[in-house]
């Protein structure tokens, strides 16, 4: 593609975006077959047609190399199970892409993260399909039958109070019924070195975010177990470094500043602990990307002004 | 079939040269399409998006808007014309909040469980946006013959949107439509929720605006030319 294209910037982003989620999506075929594959195929064709019928509504002409809709559609597979039906990728696909990026003017001006609506909308709708998972290193068939056993995660144990039945080391390579992005933290982790070295996202966000998670799971433990084992659980069962680095660390809506970063990480972190401990789902990083995702700019002003009198007071 | 084309054709612009010419006769039932209080104006949105869980509630609030709001755009257009825009917005709030307390009683009467139907949502109708919007109209304006009209066709149109926004809400959440079973198989509860309202009144509205651009382009399309 030609560098001096105005899409090239964003066709570099989601392309390194999609790089980095290639181990991550290999994981997921070795522990559940190639149906994971499938299901993300469908999502990020459905998506990339509804942005090219969005395009043709507002009469703009479609540049096939925005492929910003795949990363979208990618991220938002991730959180769903691997038995998720074919269907649910397209509605999921239609909200991240028709209703949170289209309908806020495209790419860029959304205010939300369109993989954090889309999956916020399914749970809403689909609690029931979207939060019970097979066991890992299934052979999911491509058209699923009535035998698929499925369980819950270990979130769900949490949110009742109780303590999975998992080793450490089990939750650390992902041996448990969860979403397809809660494979091998040591895999996510890969994904944030290339992300890192691309400068595709900046250490403030994910570092943030990881700490408030943390500091919160340590000193109000929602288990009766010590404070470190509540951390460890907290941190490594689910989704949550999957998301501190493709839902937080999203470039069009996290904020510009290095400070505004870092409180608006630490704010995410705090308020997917909350969505997590008070909230009607076991997961809450896709509600709280919605609450924070709103106060970003607001952040980002606020930093703006304080740093603005700061520097008048020193001159 | 190349004459039955022309005919068409040919019919078509007499139509269009018709409504055309009229104009602004039809603009009097405006409040049923181009000036649509919740799909063009934006107001009434909060109980239009959050109330309209049913076709029950949709049909308490439009029982409600004639009742209240209709008869309060009336008066205070006719008797507040000289009053400053501040003390209107007291006297409209006070004489919708005088009307609600019979049409509250009354609908009591029909729909004992009132409270659960549209809960607050009634009784926002007394400071709703669009009370303060047509008094503002028709006194800055100045407009005296036809402003019934107008707000028979505004409440019209807010009455068949609630009413269509809620028989859909209703079948696709429950299944059932003013409370009696149809066999409609029920999508998902969630549909019940604001949130659903916002995204359906969205897209109706998009819709409605492309509809209106559309027929007014076509409408004026010779004038242009």
């Amino acid at each position: 593609m030609n560098k001096s294209s105005p899409v090239y910037g964003r066709f570099s982003q989601s392309r390194d975006v999609l790089l980095a989620m290639v181990p991550l999506w290999v994981m997921a075929v070795l522990m559940y077959g190639p149906r994971p594959l499938l299901l993300c195929a469908v999502a990020v064709l459905s998506a990339w047609l509804f942005d090219a019928f969005c395009a043709k509504l507002r009469q703009e002409p479609f540049d096939f190399h925005d492929i910003s809709s795949w990363v979208s559609a990618a991220i938002m597979t991730m959180f769903m199970p691997a038995s998720a039906p074919y269907w649910m990728a397209v509605v999921g696909s239609f909200v991240a892409v028709v209703i949170a990026k289209n309908a806020f003017g495209g790419y860029g001006n959304n205010i939300f993260n369109p993989a954090a609506v889309s999956v916020a909308f399914l749970s809403l709708f689909w609690p029931t399909v979207l939060y019970r998972y097979p066991q890992p290193f299934t052979q999911v068939p491509l058209i699923l039958g009535d035998d698929l056993v499925l369980t819950t995660s270990p979130l769900e144990s949490l949110k009742v109070g109780g303590m999975p039945f998992l080793e450490k080391i089990e939750l650390i390579v992902g041996n448990y019924a969860g979403p397809l992005c809660g494979v091998s933290v040591v895999v996510v982790l890969s994904s944030a070195v290339l992300l890192l070295v691309r400068k595709r996202i900046s250490w403030q966000l994910p570092v943030s975010f990881l700490c408030a998670v943390s500091a919160v799971a340590y000193f109000f433990p929602r288990i009766h177990t010590t404070r470190l084992d509540s951390l460890f659980i907290e941190v490594f069962s689910g989704s949550i470094v999957f998301c501190a680095l493709f839902l937080v660390g999203d470039p069009v809506t996290a904020p510009k500043k290095n400070i505004s970063k870092l409180i608006y990480g630490a704010l995410f972190g705090v308020v997917t602990m909350l969505f997590r401990y008070y909230g009607a789902y076991p997961m809450g990083a896709c509600f709280a990307a919605i609450a924070v995702n709103a106060v970003a700019a607001f952040i980002d002003r606020k930093v703006t002004l304080a740093q603005g009198r700061y520097y008048q007071t020193r001159v | 079939m190349k004459k039955l084309l022309r005919k068409m054709r040919a019919r078509k612009e007499r139509v269009r040269q018709y409504i055309g010419a009229r104009q602004d006769k039809l603009d009097r039932f405006s409040g049923l399409f181009s000036k649509h209080p919740v799909l063009m104006q934006g107001l009434a949105i909060a109980p239009a998006i959050v109330a309209t869980q049913s076709l029950k509630a949709a049909w308490i609030l439009s029982v409600g808007f004639f009742l209240i709001v209709l008869p309060t755009v009336l008066l205070v257009s006719w008797l507040c014309k000289k009053l400053d825009e501040v003390y209107r917005t007291i006297v409209s709030a006070l004489l919708a909040a005088v009307l609600f307390v019979p049409v509250s009683i009354l609908l009591t009467q029909f729909f004992p469980f009132i409270s659960t139907n549209v809960g607050l949502y009634l009784p926002i109708l007394i400071v709703d946006s669009l009370i303060l919007t047509k008094c503002d109209l028709y006194i800055e304006l100045g407009i005296r013959g036809g402003r019934f009209l107008d707000m028979l066709c505004t409440g019209l149109g807010f009455t068949l949107l609630i009413c269509l926004l809620g028989a859909l809400r209703e079948l696709l959440a429950y299944g059932t439509l003013w409370g009696k079973n149809t066999g409609f198989p029920p999508v998902s509860e969630a549909v019940a929720m604001p949130f659903f309202g916002f995204f359906v009144i969205g897209l109706a509205a998009a819709g409605f605006r492309y509809c209106n651009n559309s027929f007014r382009h076509w409408i004026n399309k010779k004038e242009e030319e």
